[in-house]
């Protein structure tokens, strides 16, 4: 997707779905990496990253429960990070769902994140670090929300995902 | 590719978390339990690599199986040459296969607690 500047360049941007369980915890995820935030209808927020004048990266962080038309914008975003709170059955049983469902209609690569907190790791902590393929375009990693280096090594996965698909 | 993402998240927490797994192996098909036996090996074998390095004994655990795989035919293999082949039973003994398949996961499963929840295991 590209929109033409004023000066006759060309502004190209990209577009990821953050999906998570919703509220304030999507809002610090976001905060992480796009330094422009705006709140959209209900639990859609919408965060920017402008990377230079002709590159910005869109992400629209969704709730698990919400409502989304995801027949017009699904097959047009470029990838998806979901994430859930490790230690809550309910969060993970909504993303895995959630996941399953996207990720049968959309190609676009997945990262699945779980989020441990201030809890004490549930393994080892060299396992914590691994970062899992369930397949070809989908991870499994751990991180802390609350740490920003945490959240950007998820996005980070992401592109690497998006880099590997073009190889 | 018949086991879907769903599941695949399912393993890996229940090989991570240490629990549920039994639980959730019985939900699945014949068919899908060859590709969870295949995935939770493969999962094994990079966690194991991963946290242990060249401490981890990758020859030593595929012996196992070997070994439980044998001990499994040699009680029940419905065939003659009394050989555990999983791949080559889901259309003839999609019961005895389940149970052999099941059998080696959860010892895959123990060894993955064996490292990745070590206090619990000492």
């Amino acid at each position: 997707m590209h929109r033409t500047l004023d000066e006759g360049a060309i502004q190209r941007t990209a577009e990821i779905i953050v999906l998570g369980p919703g509220g304030a915890g999507n809002r610090e995820f976001l905060q992480a990496f796009c330094p422009d935030l705006r709140q959209g209808c209900g639990d859609l927020l919408l965060g920017s990253l402008t990377v230079h004048r002709e590159l910005v990266l869109y992400c629209y962080s969704i709730g698990f429960g919400q409502e989304f038309a995801w027949d017009l914008v699904g097959g047009k975003i470029l990838g998806y990070i979901a994430h859930f709170d490790w230690f809550d059955g309910a969060s993970y049983n909504a993303c895995r769902d959630l996941v399953n469902d996207t990720s049968s209609d959309f190609t676009a690569p997945f990262v699945v994140a779980a989020d441990l907190g201030l809890q004490p790791p549930p393994v080892v902590e060299s396992a914590i670090k691994l970062d899992i393929a369930l397949s070809p375009s989908a991870r499994f990693l751990f991180f802390q929300k609350h740490k920003p280096a945490s959240v950007r090594r998820v996005v980070i996965t992401l592109l690497d995902l998006l880099l590997e698909k073009l190889e | 590719m018949v086991l879907r993402i769903n599941r695949k998240l399912d393993l890996v927490r229940a090989l991570l978390s240490g629990d549920g797994l039994q639980e959730l192996l019985g939900l699945l098909s014949p068919l899908e339990l060859l590709e969870a036996y295949r995935f939770v090996q493969e999962k094994t074998i990079e966690f194991g690599v991963r946290v242990r390095g060249k401490k981890f004994a990758q020859e030593e655990m595929l012996a196992e199986l070997r070994a439980l795989g044998e001990a499994h035919a040699a009680r029940t293999c419905p065939d003659q040459n009394r050989q555990c082949r999983l791949e080559q039973c889901l259309e003839g003994h999609p019961q005895c296969l389940r149970e052999a398949a099941v059998t080696q996961i959860l010892a895959m499963a123990s060894v993955c607690r064996s490292f990745l929840h070590p206090q619990e295991t000492s």
